[in-house]
C-alpha cells in the first residue's frame, strides 16, 4: 500500500467513524447501554421474546442496518463492512456501552463457518435468516462419550438416496430446548482416522424424530440440553463442505467458540460486582481505609494483578497484531486464564460475603448474592466448555512449547 | 506503542544479549565466583565503551538522555546470562537518585562520572531485612563542618566497590540523600556473601563527617515521591532481571524435557511436566506484558508508574520462583548439582525476590495504591 492510499484510506475510516458514532448515540436507547445481565441477552428465533420493548427497537435499528452481522457481506443480508469498519463499529459500541443487539451462535459461530465452508446456496438459504434473527442455532458436538476427545463421536448419519438417515445423541447443547435449528457433527465413515468420517450437518430441529430434553445444573438453571435422533431424515443439501470433511470446519468454529467464550467472559459473566468494593462493604475498612480482613485484602490485589495482566497481555496481542509481529504462540493462553480468573473471581466473592452469598433464593438476599451464588455455580462449564483447560494446557505445551508427543 | 519494542529498543536488546553470550555468560560468572574480584573490570569497560552507563543521563550531564527501557531491555539479557555488572545498582539506580535532587556541582560531577564510567556508586537506603525504605533510623545531625552521618545500611548491592555511596539519611524528619565518598573515616563496610555470590555490604557509618555541600535537596517538595521513585527503578530493573532469569531456566528445561529419556520416552511427553510447563508459560507471557507495561509507566512518569511497578515486581517474584524452582525439579537430580547451570538461576532469582520489595511489599503497596 502507497502512503497516499494509506491515508485516503485513514480518512475514509474517520468519518465512517464520525458516522457510526454518531448514528449509535442517536439510536442506541439509553437503557441498552447499560451493563447487560444474561438474562437480558437478545435472542433469535421463533420462539424469540425480547427483554423489554427498547431491547426490540435496538435490535430492529440494527438488524435493518445490516449491523446484527456487521461484517457479513451484503449479498447475504449482512452489513458488508470491511474488517476495519467492523472494528471500528466494534470500538464505538465498546465507547458507548452498548450491548450487543443479537447474541447467537449462527452470529458468532455458524454464520462465519458458512462464510467459509459453505456452498451458494447454503449461504444464501440460512445467513439471511441468521442476520434477521429469524433463526435460533444451537450446536451438536459434545455425545456422552465424546467430550475433550470431540473426535470419537458416535452419532451417525447413513446415505439413503437424497438423504442421511441420522441416529444417536448429542449433549451440552446450549439453549437446545429453545433453537430452531441444529448443526451437527456426525460420523459417516469409520474407515482411516477418527477426525476422517465425520461430517458436518444442518438439522432443522422440527424434523421428525428429534427430541430434546433440558438438563438442570448444580447453578439450577437448564441452558444445556440432550438432543436425541431417531431415524431423522436429513437432506444431503444440508451436508457442509462434503462427506467426511466435517472436521475442519467443526475446528475453525471452534477458534469462533473460544473468541466468543472470552469476550463473553469479560462483558456478560462476570457480573459487575467489583471485589474490592464488595470488600470494603462486607468487611469493612481500618482507620486508614485499608480493607479489615488483611487476607482478603491480599487476596483482593492478586485478583486485581490477574486481571490486570491478562488485560495487559490482551492489549498486546493486539498491539503486536498492528505492526505485524504477533507472536502465534499469546493467544493460545487466554481461555485459560480467563476463565481461570473469572471462578477467582467468583470463589473470592463468596469469601468475602460469606454466609449472605450462599442464598439459593430468598428475600431475604440482596439481588447481587443471589447472583453471586448463581454464577459461581454457572461459571463451573467456563473451565470446562471450549475445550478443558486441561486441554488448553495440552494445546500450549504442543503448540507453544513443541513438547513432545506420545 | 507502549507494548511493543520500538527499534532502538530491539537493538539496545540484541546487542546485550550478542554481547553478554560471548564475554559475560555463566562461564565468565563461574570464573568470577569466589575470588577476590567483584567484577570484571575489562568486561565493565567494554559496557562504558558502549556507553551503556551513560543511557538515562540527560545530555547536558554527557549522558545519551535516553528512556530507562533501554537499560530495561539490557537488564533481562543481564538475567538470561547471569551478567555480572554495576550497570543496574550504579547507572539506573544511582543516576534515578541523583535526579530526583536538585542540580548542584556536586551532583552534576558525579552523574557525569557515572556517565563516562569513572564512578561507580551504591545507593544505602534500606536498614533491615526487608526492604523499607520508609523506616530509617540513620541520623544525620548538623555541625559547622556540615552534617554528621550515624547508623547502618544493610544488604546493599554491589555496595563493597562502589566508591561513591548515596545515602539516605534521617535530618531533623526527612529522609535527605547525600554523596559519601566510600573511604571516608568512620564508614566501614563488611562484606556479605549470599547464595548468588554477587557483590552485598553491610555499611556502617560511625562519626562520618561530611560536608554541606554534600547534602543534596529533593527536586521535588515531597520526599516520600523521590524515595518512591528509587524504589519504582529499582524493582524495575530487578523485575527486568528477574524476568530474563525466569526466561532462561525454563528454556533450558524445555530443551531438557526433549532430551531427556526415561521408561523408554522423552520426559516430555508426560502429562504431569507438560501441564505444569504450560502453566508457567502463561505466567510468563504475562510477566512480559505487565514488565513493558511498567518500563512504559516509569519511562513517561505516567501517574499510575508506582502501581504498575508494583504489579510487576510481585509477579515477577512469584514467577521467578515458580519457574526457577520447576526448573530444578525437572531435571532431577543432576538440577540440584553445582555443575549444572540451573540452580545458579535459581540463586540469583532468590536474591532478586528480595531486593527492592519482596513480594508482601508490593501486594500491599499496589492494595494501597488502588485504594483499597
Amino acid at each position: 500500500m502507497t502512503n497516499n492510499e494509506s491515508q485516503l484510506g485513514k480518512h475514509e475510516l474517520d468519518s465512517f467513524r464520525n458516522e457510526t458514532r454518531a448514528w449509535l448515540e442517536a439510536n442506541c436507547p439509553e437503557s441498552q447501554r447499560q451493563p447487560i445481565k444474561t438474562s437480558e441477552l437478545i435472542n433469535p428465533g421463533s420462539r424469540q421474546e425480547f427483554p423489554s420493548a427498547d431491547a426490540k427497537l435496538w435490535f430492529e435499528r440494527m438488524r435493518d442496518r445490516g449491523w446484527t452481522c456487521a461484517d457479513f457481506p451484503k449479498e447475504y443480508g449482512g452489513g458488508g463492512l470491511s474488517k476495519a469498519e467492523d472494528k471500528i463499529l466494534k470500538q464505538e459500541m465498546l465507547r458507548l456501552n452498548c450491548r450487543s443487539p443479537l447474541t447467537d451462535s449462527g452470529v458468532f459461530m455458524l454464520g462465519p463457518a458458512l462464510l467459509e465452508f459453505g456452498s451458494e446456496a447454503q449461504k444464501r438459504e440460512h445467513l439471511p435468516k441468521i442476520c434477521t434473527g429469524q433463526v435460533r442455532w444451537c450446536q451438536g458436538y459434545s455425545e456422552p462419550g465424546a467430550g475433550s476427545d470431540l473426535a470419537s463421536l458416535q452419532c451417525k448419519a447413513e446415505m439413503q438416496g437424497d438423504n442421511f438417515l441420522v441416529n444417536g445423541t448429542k449433549i451440552w447443547t446450549s439453549f437446545g430446548v429453545e433453537s430452531d435449528w441444529i448443526f451437527c457433527l456426525v460420523r459417516t465413515s469409520n474407515e482411516g482416522r477418527k477426525q476422517d468420517g465425520i461430517s458436518f450437518l444442518l438439522i432443522d430441529m422440527k424434523s421428525p424424530g428429534i427430541k430434546v430434553e433440558p438438563i438442570e445444573l448444580i447453578s439450577g438453571q437448564s441452558e444445556f440440553a440432550q438432543v436425541f435422533f431417531d431415524d431423522v431424515v436429513v437432506p444431503q443439501a444440508n451436508l457442509v463442505n462434503g462427506l467426511n470433511k466435517g472436521w475442519m470446519v467443526a475446528k475453525s468454529l471452534l477458534k469462533h467458540e473460544r473468541k466468543m467464550m472470552s469476550e463473553l467472559g469479560a462483558d456478560v459473566m462476570g457480573g459487575n460486582i467489583v471485589p474490592a468494593d464488595a470488600a470494603k462493604e462486607y468487611l469493612g475498612v481500618t482507620e486508614s481505609g485499608k480493607i479489615a480482613d488483611a487476607n482478603i485484602r491480599y487476596e483482593v490485589a492478586q485478583y486485581d494483578m490477574n486481571m490486570r495482566a491478562i488485560g495487559l497481555t490482551g492489549y498486546r496481542i493486539h498491539q503486536e497484531a498492528l505492526v505485524h509481529k504477533m507472536d502465534p504462540n499469546v493467544p493460545l493462553i487466554m481461555k485459560y486464564l480467563g476463565t481461570t480468573e473469572l471462578q477467582t473471581k467468583d470463589e473470592l466473592l463468596l469469601d468475602i460475603m460469606g454466609m449472605h452469598g450462599l442464598g439459593w433464593q430468598d428475600d431475604q438476599f440482596q439481588e447481587q448474592e443471589l447472583s453471586a451464588a448463581r454464577e459461581l455455580l454457572f461459571n463451573k462449564a467456563m473451565t470446562i466448555a471450549g475445550g478443558t483447560n486441561e486441554v488448553q494446557l495440552n494445546i500450549i505445551a504442543k503448540r507453544a512449547l513443541g513438547l513432545p508427543q506420545e | 506503542m507502549s507494548l511493543v519494542l520500538n527499534e532502538e529498543q530491539q537493538m539496545l536488546s540484541d546487542s546485550a544479549s550478542e554481547f553478554f553470550k560471548q564475554k559475560a555468560s555463566l562461564a565468565a560468572f563461574r570464573q568470577l565466583r569466589g575470588t577476590a574480584n567483584p567484577i570484571d573490570s575489562d568486561l565493565w569497560q567494554e559496557m562504558v565503551d558502549f556507553a551503556w552507563p551513560a543511557i538515562m543521563i540527560p545530555e547536558e550531564l554527557g549522558g545519551l538522555g535516553f528512556g530507562i527501557s533501554g537499560l530495561g531491555m539490557i537488564a533481562i539479557q543481564a538475567g538470561r546470562n547471569l551478567t555480572v555488572s554495576p550497570l543496574f545498582s550504579s547507572s539506573a539506580i544511582g543516576v534515578q537518585a541523583l535526579m530526583q535532587c536538585k542540580a548542584s556541582p556536586n551532583r552534576d560531577s558525579l552523574v557525569q562520572s557515572i556517565a563516562e564510567g569513572q564512578s561507580m556508586v551504591a545507593v544505602a537506603l534500606s536498614e533491615g531485612g526487608h526492604y523499607s525504605p520508609n523506616c530509617i533510623a540513620l541520623e544525620a545531625i548538623e555541625n559547622e563542618q556540615g552534617y554528621l552521618l550515624n547508623g547502618v545500611k544493610t544488604f546493599v548491592a554491589e555496595g563493597n566497590y562502589a566508591d561513591k555511596v548515596l545515602v539516605v539519611a534521617k535530618l531533623d524528619t526527612e529522609p535527605t540523600l547525600f554523596i559519601v565518598n566510600a573511604n571516608s573515616e568512620g564508614l566501614s563496610r563488611q562484606k556479605l556473601e549470599l547464595i548468588d555470590r554477587r557483590d552485598c555490604a553491610n555499611i556502617e557509618f560511625k562519626q562520618v563527617q561530611v560536608s554541606k555541600l554534600q547534602k543534596l535537596d529533593w527536586s521535588s517538595n515531597d520526599y516520600v515521591s523521590s524515595i518512591d521513585t528509587i524504589t519504582n527503578v529499582g524493582a524495575l530493573m530487578a523485575g527486568a532481571e528477574l524476568y530474563g532469569c525466569s526466561l532462561e531456566a525454563f528454556e533450558r528445561t524445555r530443551v531438557y524435557l526433549g532430551d531427556r529419556v526415561q521408561f523408554g520416552k522423552q520426559i516430555g511427553s508426560f502429562q504431569a511436566l507438560q501441564h505444569r510447563m504450560a502453566y508457567a508459560f502463561t505466567q510468563l507471557e504475562l510477566l512480559k506484558s505487565v514488565l513493558f507495561d511498567a518500563l512504559h509507566a516509569v519511562e513517561n512518569s505516567r501517574k499510575d508508574a508506582s502501581l504498575a511497578v508494583s504489579h510487576l515486581k510481585a509477579l515477577a517474584n512469584d514467577t521467578a520462583k515458580l519457574v526457577t524452582q520447576e526448573a530444578i525439579q525437572m531435571h532431577g537430580g543432576i538440577g540440584i548439582t553445582d555443575e549444572l547451570d540451573i540452580g545458579l538461576f535459581y540463586k540469583r532469582a532468590r536474591v532478586l525476590q528480595a531486593q527492592f520489595g519482596d513480594t508482601s511489599f508490593h501486594k500491599d503497596r499496589f492494595a494501597t495504591l488502588s485504594d483499597y
